[in-house]
């Protein structure tokens, strides 16, 4: 195992500038992986967030009738995608509004009577929280008769829905292209590097070296390279992650998944770039 | 009875349609000591590459130590080769390491430990006469000193059979005369079976128990001496 890893030091220093280029590349490109995913992991975190605070607020009509209010009870908890159906009365819609806007606490008194209408707040299912699903229960809410109007923020959802989608789609075309331009770099990197030792190669051949021996220097470098870059990259993201925390206050979700991911990756790439290298090279 | 340890059983070799062996035969047993002459560019490189099984025989058999070349997996090549030294017109050493560290190379890589494997390159250099070049670079020995040392990284590994191509072919009489010496001393006094392929006739009386192979127009013919 000595001679083998001192032929990893001599394949390394025979090329060490290169191999230093393609560190550098490996950790610039990961870390930009590693943001993007830390953003998408931020994104989603906050569409799950919301996804758990949804509900629908049905609001009746001034003049829905008491049979209307009774059908709509019956019938409201059996619908598809309903978890939950709680009556908010007048009086119970002024005390949340004016807990929420202090400012028309004597809203009563100015009018003689409570301008808001009778409501019903429901709760949808874990499997309908999402903004098609939503917009297909709101519309089923809103031809009952009696009701008014169904307000659940639907544009808002969607929106973030959009939003998510785009991000997540950036992200896994940053993946792509930064396994593929890293692994490039890499790959290039062995090539002239296993070419410029292919003396060494020939006599460790030529003397019945096992396969292996001869192979694993390359290999090892190509990973060390790899590995060393997705360090990096994890060091910076995580000073990254300390500066968002405890002077923005921000905390990242999943940081520790993507810490772990980043020299992973470098690892895979460094032993994919650096088997395809020497298949090039040797011929097998 | 010699046991056989490198054999050419009616064997034929092309490259890009040109015929350089055509059902050539060749026996080289335990202990030999075998010139293979003949000029340049009529089949002794690829005599020597079928021996240490670079090189795959388009018809016909090569046996070497006993092994039929025909379907041998990489691994059993590399097993093989252990057994096999070769030496070459350029030397092949690697320019990046000592004079010890050259000879030792092929032990390390082929399992021997760091310190076992440097005693031994060093006992090989003595054989060689350049103990006292051991700690040298590569760079700085002459063309015979660079042949010497490539012989003692085939000889430390004590190999069955020795596969000399050319190996003077770039050096000066006298440095001629001291790497034939030294093949000679690996023949005679440690048993080595030598194949020792070269287009100079002159090399033959250095050898005067060797056996003398004649190659020309792709067969390969015995000389009685």
């Amino acid at each position: 195992m000595r001679a083998v890893l001192s032929e990893a030091s001599r394949a390394y220093r025979a090329n060490s500038l290169m191999a230093w280029f393609s560190i550098i590349s490996a950790f610039l490109l990961l870390l930009l992986f590693g943001i993007s995913t830390v953003i998408t992991l931020g994104v989603l975190g906050l569409l799950g967030q919301m996804r758990r605070d949804l509900s629908l607020e049905v609001f009746m009509a001034d003049s829905a009738t008491v049979a209307q209010i009774a059908h709509f009870e019956s019938v409201v908890p059996q619908l598809a995608g309903v978890q939950g159906v709680k009556h908010i009365s007048r009086e119970k819609a002024l005390e949340e509004f004016t807990g929420e806007f202090p400012e028309f606490g004597e809203i009563k008194g100015l009018l003689g009577e409570i301008p808001l209408p009778e409501s019903y707040r429901i709760t949808p299912s874990d499997d309908w929280r999402s903004a098609e699903l939503m917009t297909m229960l709101a519309r089923k809410l809103s031809s009952l008769p009696g009701v008014e109007e169904v307000y659940y923020g639907g544009e808002f959802l969607g929106g973030a829905e959009r939003v998510y989608r785009s991000v997540l789609f950036v992200t896994a075309a940053l993946f792509i292209v930064v396994f593929m331009a890293t692994a490039f770099i890499i790959f290039q990197t062995l090539r002239l590097t296993v070419t410029s030792r292919r003396d060494v190669i020939e006599v460790a051949m030529l003397v019945g070296a096992p396969i292996w021996k001869v192979r694993f220097p390359f290999v090892l470098d190509g990973c060390l390279y790899g590995v060393f870059g997705g360090g990096l990259a994890a060091a910076a993201l995580s000073g990254f992650a300390w500066i968002m925390a405890n002077i923005l206050g921000v905390g990242i979700p999943g940081l520790a998944w993507v810490l772990a991911l980043l020299p992973a990756s470098g690892l895979l790439l460094g032993l994919l770039a650096s088997r395809s290298a020497l298949s090039e090279v040797m011929g097998r | 009875m010699p046991l056989g340890v490198l054999e050419f059983h009616e064997v034929s070799k092309s490259y890009f349609g040109k015929d350089v062996l055509l059902s050539a035969d060749m026996a080289v047993c335990e202990g030999d000591f075998v010139f293979l002459i003949g000029p340049t560019g009529v089949g002794k490189t690829t005599t020597i590459k079928l021996s240490y099984l670079d090189e795959r025989p388009d018809q016909g058999r090569v046996v070497v130590l006993g092994h039929e070349a025909k379907g041998l997996r990489a691994k059993d090549i590399q097993m093989i080769r252990r057994k096999i030294g070769v030496i070459f017109q350029d030397f092949k050493l690697l320019t990046d390491r000592s004079v010890l560290d050259n000879v030792a190379f092929g032990l390390e890589l082929t399992g021997v430990r760091s310190q076992v494997a440097k005693q031994r390159a060093e006992e090989a250099l003595s054989e060689v006469g350049l103990a006292e070049r051991a700690p040298d670079e590569i760079q700085r020995l002459s063309g015979g000193e660079k042949q010497r040392v490539a012989i003692a990284r085939a000889l430390v590994r004590e190999p069955h059979l020795l596969l000399a191509d050319e190996p003077t072919g770039n050096l000066d009489p006298d440095a001629t005369g001291r790497v034939v010496e030294t093949l000679r001393y690996a023949n005679e006094v440690k048993g080595t079976t030598v194949l020792f392929a070269t287009h100079n006739h002159n090399l033959l009386e250095a050898v005067p128990r060797a056996r003398v192979l004649f190659i020309e127009k792709g067969k390969i013919e015995e000389v009685e001496r």
